[in-house]
């Protein structure tokens, strides 16, 4: 949280937070700050949930991305599994570990780049490509998303976002 | 047929470019006045379910709602810099301009039977939108449908976009009308209330933004100049032409929002002007609906500490003894002016004639908060009816306490004031306040005594009354447009919108 400047007197006089010095504004999206933390938490978990459902359709294909790519989207699969359970019972605050099986998904992704991934003009299938593109796309979201909670944009339960005026 | 792109057809979707961007600059100018984002209608503090500013209120002393608003940069907002006031007026000069063209546009659908290119012919068409999503998550491009011009998908969307979305944001803006929506209390709060529909109004922004944005990026997947110059030309035979002229198109709509930022900024009174030829024969016509908010009971009643407000209140240390003598002995209301029998009236006497009369009522800030009032004092029909106003008397006057430069810190000016014709004093629940909810008046709130007008936002309703003045004309007060915002920022004194 962006401390009040020096010499401000936050109990009689207003302040803003975030401007640079010798600016007259914040950054665009620090004025941006939504508190939806258990319908955000819902979204989180969605996210992944359709990364893991995604990997795993992949992973059962006769079209893997590259050599061992069933092995690599099964530890996304599982990675995500612990995530989604983790997530569903408890209240611990599982957005970092969230960044293993979203990046691995990334890299996977990026592994079958090189390798034999399947899109259309690979031969695969239109709901195969769809599935592997959807993959990547969430794991993409879920970066983003850790960026909106880590910048103050969002807050997942059970934080809040101790709005008092 | 459904494969043309008719000529008015191609004109409306230039037009729409224009205005709904306006809309957007211009609602995001309204949203920084008060950029929090409520589910209650008592707005209470630190119950926003978002909000848009980086500013934090001071912990201890009061602070006004007036001093909420966040200083946007014109680039996203018109004008910019927190000018509610010429915010207001470009949202409304575009409603005017905007749905009187829509309302044409359905109506060439309608005839022409262009409709069918935005209803589905039948549910096979959400099926088939199903299936053009998972071919553009494939990265492929589905082909168009038979006989039209785009795929299911594009049809379903243009179809929300052209026929859903612009109801939404005609009903969710529409209920933000003071006078409407105390006109039709059921329905507001069958809509969830003052605050739900402003956040349903803010959720249409974010449905055109994304729109906006998916579309363009089609636009561009599907090949620039090719798509365009569809909308130029009403086919893709010169896709080079048509994507000049449409460019060229942008940079004119793109001058015109330049042209609009600095006018408001440099020259305000040209959009005021502006504003009053198209937007006032709307406002003017919804005086004519008086407010009927007889269902809120005490359960609905913002308690007294939370009811927001904006000001300052007087400062002096004559209005300091009236509040530590609890104002019996020290207040005098005068009432007087183009009268037959002007009146200088006590509490006690206010609260005899009031004979126990109360109304619950909405309060609507231009800014955009709002809470529930009980608001227990005399008609000021009936307070009216004591002096009798000579004929020719054709407006109201009531002076505050309250002066600007000494007592606010967000404004500078003279003494506060408001005027209202007597047509819009002379409605049932215009009301001189002197309690609240069985109490006093909260000083906040304009003790002892405020005016209520439930047809008006609410910076109309003035606090901290002096005085009561009946004239027969307003414009040789102050600066001539009648009221303390009127003379010095860019309000009108119709403010039923």
């Amino acid at each position: 949280m962006s401390d009040a400047p020096a010499g401000v007197d936050i109990n009689t006089h207003d302040w803003n937070r975030h401007v640079p010095p010798g600016r007259k504004r914040a950054p665009f999206f620090r004025y941006i700050r939504i508190n939806l933390p258990r319908l955000t938490k819902a979204v989180i978990l969605a996210v992944m949930a359709l990364l893991a459902f995604c990997a795993g359709v992949v992973a059962l294909s006769d079209h893997l991305p590259f050599v061992g790519g069933d092995i690599a989207l099964w530890l996304v699969v599982a990675l995500a599994g612990i995530f989604l359970v983790a997530g569903l019972v408890t209240r611990a605050r599982i957005w970092d570990f969230g960044m293993v099986p979203a990046l691995g998904a990334l890299i996977a992704y990026l592994g079958g780049l090189f390798g034999t991934a399947p899109y259309v003009w690979n031969g695969a299938s239109v709901h195969l490509a769809a599935a592997w593109n959807t993959m990547m796309l969430c794991g993409l979201a879920y970066l983003i998303i850790r960026w909106a909670l880590a910048y103050g944009i969002l807050v997942a339960h059970p934080d809040d976002q101790g709005f008092v005026d | 047929m459904l494969t043309d792109f008719p000529v008015w057809l191609r004109i409306e979707h230039f037009v729409n470019i224009l205005f709904i961007t306006l809309f957007i600059r211009s609602g995001i100018e309204i949203l920084g006045t008060f950029p929090k984002l409520h589910r209650s209608v008592h707005s209470p503090l630190g119950g926003q379910w978002a909000q848009f500013t980086i500013k934090e209120k001071r912990k201890r002393k009061y602070f006004p709602v007036s001093g909420e608003y966040d200083d946007y940069s014109p680039i996203v907002s018109l004008p910019g810099h927190g000018d509610l006031g010429q915010g207001r007026y470009w949202h409304f000069i575009s409603v005017i301009c905007w749905v009187l063209l829509m309302v044409a546009y359905w109506i060439l659908l309608l005839v022409t039977g262009q409709w069918r290119r935005y209803w589905p012919e039948d549910l096979g068409v959400f099926v088939e939108a199903w299936d053009n999503l998972i071919q553009y998550l494939a990265f492929q491009v589905p082909p168009a449908m038979d006989g039209y011009p785009f795929n299911a998908i594009q049809q379903l969307s243009y179809g929300f976009v052209v026929l859903i979305l612009p109801l939404w944001m005609i009903i969710t803006g529409a209920f933000q009308s003071p006078a409407i929506n105390n006109h039709f209390p059921r329905i507001s709060r069958a809509l969830g209330g003052r605050q739900v529909i402003r956040t349903l109004h803010f959720w249409g922004l974010i449905a055109y933004v994304v729109f906006i944005l998916i579309h363009v990026g089609m636009v561009i997947l599907h090949g620039y100049g090719h798509e365009v110059s569809k909308m130029v030309f009403g086919h893709a035979d010169h896709p080079v032409a048509g994507g000049v002229i449409f460019t060229i198109g942008l940079v004119f709509i793109v001058f015109v929002h330049i042209w609009a930022t600095m006018t408001s900024t440099n020259r305000p009174r040209v959009i005021e002007r502006l504003h009053n030829v198209l937007v006032r024969p709307l406002t003017r016509a919804l005086r004519k609906l008086p407010s009927r908010q007889h269902l809120y009971t005490s359960d609905d009643v913002t308690p007294a500490p939370h009811h927001r407000a904006s000001g300052m209140p007087p400062s002096t240390e004559a209005y300091m003894a009236m509040v530590c003598n609890g104002y019996e002995d020290d207040y005098v209301l005068e009432i007087g002016g183009y009268v037959e029998k002007p009146m200088r009236l006590t509490l006690q006497d206010l609260r005899e004639i009031a004979d126990g009369h109360s109304q619950t009522t909405v309060h609507h800030c231009v800014q955009g908060f709002s809470s529930v009032g009980k608001w227990d004092g005399v008609a000021l029909p009936t307070l009216l009816d004591l002096v009798r106003p000579l004929d020719g008397a054709t407006d109201v006057v009531v002076h505050s306490f309250q002066n600007m430069t000494r007592d606010d810190d967000s404004y500078n000016g003279s003494y506060y004031y408001e005027t209202m014709p007597m047509a819009e004093a002379m409605q049932p629940q215009s009301l001189i306040a002197i309690g609240y909810d069985g109490d006093e008046l909260p000083i906040k709130n304009g003790a002892p005594m405020r005016l209520r007008l439930e047809t008006s936002t609410g910076f109309r309703s003035a606090k901290w009354l002096d005085r009561i003045e009946v004239v027969n004309r307003f414009d040789i007060i102050g600066n001539g447009k009648g009221g303390f915002f009127e003379d010095t920022d860019s309000y009108d004194r119709l403010q039923t919108l």
